[in-house]
């Protein structure tokens, strides 16, 4: 039996040159493609030596598209095996159970449909990537002479069109002035927040005569209406489901969630993550997980309060997958001390199990309509009469109560204080790393293995800043260029149906050869297209990129010598960053400042209201912050400064502390 | 072709600003009859209190400094 390490070959052009059209590939080993694949060598000479004298083999890799590939690029060019003849392991979780039943039952032969669909995947993208990336290269080359990698793909493109859409929808945006009605009125010494029926009101003066006219009177409470919700329990979760929910509790980015869970599966604490099932199919034993869940002292009670609860049927959802069921816990104990994160993640998988079992809350909602002459108000309450699953799924459960106290029809309510407050529309929120996820999988761009890393692709190549998915400059230069001149590759029309057809070869309807060749002939026609304007494209491109490195590096005037700029530089001997003078060369201006060493840092154009230095923005993580680069100085940051010492010396003394305890 | 002045992207000849500055002023122009019909303001109010909300786009707001700035010459 021997490990995979993920994928030991690669496709690799087979004509020679950095060029473009590169259409034909063979696959070769990974190291001789990727160089820092240098751990794959050992393994595929493991491999091919102790392929000498076998008589039958058996694929054991995932059952998905990546999976099944592997297994069979390396059957076919480490094993030299006859891969018709050889058997498929299948199976969702690494308990021993499981795999002990997977052997004994094997499959027939591989799932040569879905290894056609690998293929065919891996070749597309490879395609577009390639040829893509190195026409926009080469067209900065001949425009500038410079080389600077600028890339796209078949999904990044797409991707690429949805943030910068959303970006220019939020530079673009007016607020709208509006008002709304606070009011608060008491009946039998309960205090009650009112809604005012109309929500927006468009003018001030509208707004002032309401409030006039309702200031200090009293209302009736005119009509009252309860309506019963049956809240059925969460379906089960599939990867997509999962890692919305841990990016809303945890702020866990969805690539983070799925390497957690990966590293759950390998322990054999959770099934299989890659799917889009949201069914517990009947052949899973869920008394068993229960059972095992019942092992664990934090899950006892629960897992004993679902076995005692009678029928065993899970809620089921409505998505199906073929492949594999909903991620489940396996109900096996931990065999090493889980991370936090990963205890997260495990919670919160467990509990949504549980859930599956719990039967459906009820809550009540009451709406009180309360008149004053023509003026409509609502009162509303909410309730929940039976928790059901929720006992389960707390903490993770999000309530929202309001109670109301004891209303009849014509009671009086004092309206003691009605105001009207003043506010604005708000632009389209930007994409985080959760929602721009659900987007791809709305448009159907990606699958649920890939599209984490689309997401994480886009921020790493400099096309974003920060998590907040704000479109770079140099983000711009691209989407604008593609958009004027190879308009194609950021349609999510044209990737939808490369999708689909891909999905024909899953199901057999397509062939691999036929779609290759459409893809072939498509990407052909765009490249003839490109390099019939390959110099205006580079230019667009260079000028592009040059406004991006001009707003990357330069902080503004220098305020010592005011004839130079002040520069975002790495020092080449500590690798550290800090502001300095242009001038520092030619006209001897020593200004620097120092510079946070985390994080992203954007220069911009406003100046301290302080002490007048230039501002720059400061992105890490999650977090983002303005601050002057004479932030060390500055007399208004000096109560921050003297908070965030506090903050260290406090995490220093906790480390200490930890270290004297061990 | 010609540069915007606001950020020296390529503009179209017979309009000084380039795509982005010029759906921002558009947008702009376009809220100013909801601002009006809201508080029966004048243009010179209507930008300085617009100009001082939150959510107001980047761009806008280059374009309300370049119409407020001396050579400003969108009005």
């Amino acid at each position: 039996m021997v490990y995979a390490l993920g994928h030991l070959f690669e496709l690799r052009q087979t004509e020679k040159g950095w060029k473009y059209p590169r259409l034909s590939t063979e696959w070769v080993p990974r190291y001789e493609v990727d160089k820092k694949a240098t751990a794959t060598k050992p393994i595929i000479r493991v491999i091919k030596s102790i392929s000498k004298d076998i008589d039958h083999f058996v694929v054991a890799t995932d059952l998905d598209i990546e999976g099944s590939l592997i297994g069979y690029l390396t059957l076919l060019y480490a094993c030299g095996a006859e891969v018709k003849e050889a058997k498929r392991m299948i199976f969702s979780t690494l308990t021993k159970a499981e795999l002990n039943a997977a052997y004994d039952n094997l499959a027939s032969g591989l799932d040569f449909p879905m290894i056609e669909a690998g293929q065919a995947r891996h070749e597309v993208d490879w395609l577009y990537g390639i040829n893509l990336t190195r026409a926009l290269t080469l067209a900065i080359k001949t425009a500038s002479g410079w080389f600077k990698i600028v890339s796209t793909g078949r999904v990044q493109g797409p991707t690429l069109a949805l943030v910068a859409d959303r970006d220019q929808a939020i530079n673009v945006f007016v607020p709208t002035p509006y008002w709304v009605i606070l009011a608060t009125g008491s009946h039998n010494s309960h205090e009650l927040e009112l809604e005012y029926s109309k929500k927006r009101i468009a003018v001030k003066t509208q707004a002032l005569d309401i409030v006039q006219d309702l200031k200090g009177k009293t209302a009736i409470v005119d009509d009252l209406r309860s309506k019963k919700n049956f809240q059925t329990p969460p379906a089960p979760f599939n990867l997509s489901a999962l890692q919305s929910e841990s990016y809303r509790h945890f702020g866990f980015k969805p690539s983070r969630t799925l390497a957690i869970a990966q590293k759950l599966y390998l322990e054999a604490l959770i099934s299989y993550p890659r799917t889009g099932s949201q069914k517990i199919p009947p052949s899973i034993n869920v008394r068993e997980i229960l059972n095992g869940l019942a092992s664990y002292r934090k899950y006892s009670s629960l897992a004993k309060q679902v076995l005692a609860g009678g029928s065993l049927t899970p809620f089921q959802g409505k998505k199906d997958d073929a492949a594999h069921p909903a991620i489940h816990p396996t109900g096996t104990k931990a065999s090493k001390r889980l991370t936090p994160s990963e205890s997260k993640i495990y919670d919160l998988i467990v509990r949504r199990f549980f859930a599956l079992f719990g039967k459906n809350s009820i809550k009540e909602s009451i709406r009180a309509d309360v008149k004053y002459n023509e003026h409509l108000f609502y009162l509303r309450g909410l309730k929940v009469l039976k928790r059901g699953w929720m006992d389960y799924y707390d903490p993770y459960v999000t309530l929202n109560e309001r109670l109301l106290p004891p209303l009849s029809k014509g009671d009086v309510i004092e309206l003691e204080a009605v105001n009207e407050d003043g506010r604005f529309t708000s632009p389209p929120p930007r994409f985080n790393p959760s929602s721009l996820l659900k987007i791809l999988e709305k448009e159907g761009l990606g699958t649920k293995a890939t599209r984490a890393s689309i997401v994480d692709s886009v921020r790493s190549r400099g096309y974003t800043l920060g998590n907040r998915f704000e479109l770079s400059t140099l983000g711009y230069a691209l989407h604008e260029t593609l958009r004027q001149y190879v308009a194609k590759i950021l349609s999510a029309d044209f990737t939808r149906q490369l999708e689909e057809e891909m999905q024909g070869i899953l199901e057999g309807r397509l062939d691999r050869d036929q779609v290759l060749t459409h893809a072939k002939e498509d990407l052909l026609e765009l490249l003839k297209h490109f390099q019939t304007q390959e110099e205006d494209i580079g230019q667009t491109l260079v000028s592009g990129l040059q406004r991006y490195w001009k707003e990357k590096e330069e902080v503004g005037l220098c305020p010592k010598c005011g004839v130079g700029n002040l520069l975002i530089i790495r020092s080449p001997k500590t690798g550290k960053r800090f502001v300095g003078c242009s001038e520092y060369k030619e006209g001897g201006c020593d200004q620097t400042f120092p510079l946070p060493q985390r994080g992203t840092i954007a220069p911009l154009d406003k100046q301290c209201p302080y002490c007048g230095h230039h501002m720059i923005k400061v992105i890490s993580g999650r977090r983002a912050w303005e601050t002057c680069v004479n932030w060390t100085k500055c007399p208004g940051r000096q109560e921050d400064l003297k908070a965030l010492e506090k903050k260290r010396e406090k995490a220093s003394q906790a480390r200490q502390e930890g270290s004297s305890d061990e | 072709m010609s540069e915007c002045p606001i950020c020296s992207r390529p503009s179209h000849e017979n309009d000084s600003l380039c795509q982005y500055h010029q759906h921002a002023h558009k947008n702009l122009r376009e809220a100013y009859e909801v601002w009006i019909h809201a508080l029966d303001i004048d243009w010179t109010s209507y930008l300085d209190h617009v100009y001082a909300v939150d959510g107001l786009g980047s761009w806008v707001r280059e374009v309300i400094e370049h119409i407020k700035s001396e050579d400003g010459s969108l009005e």
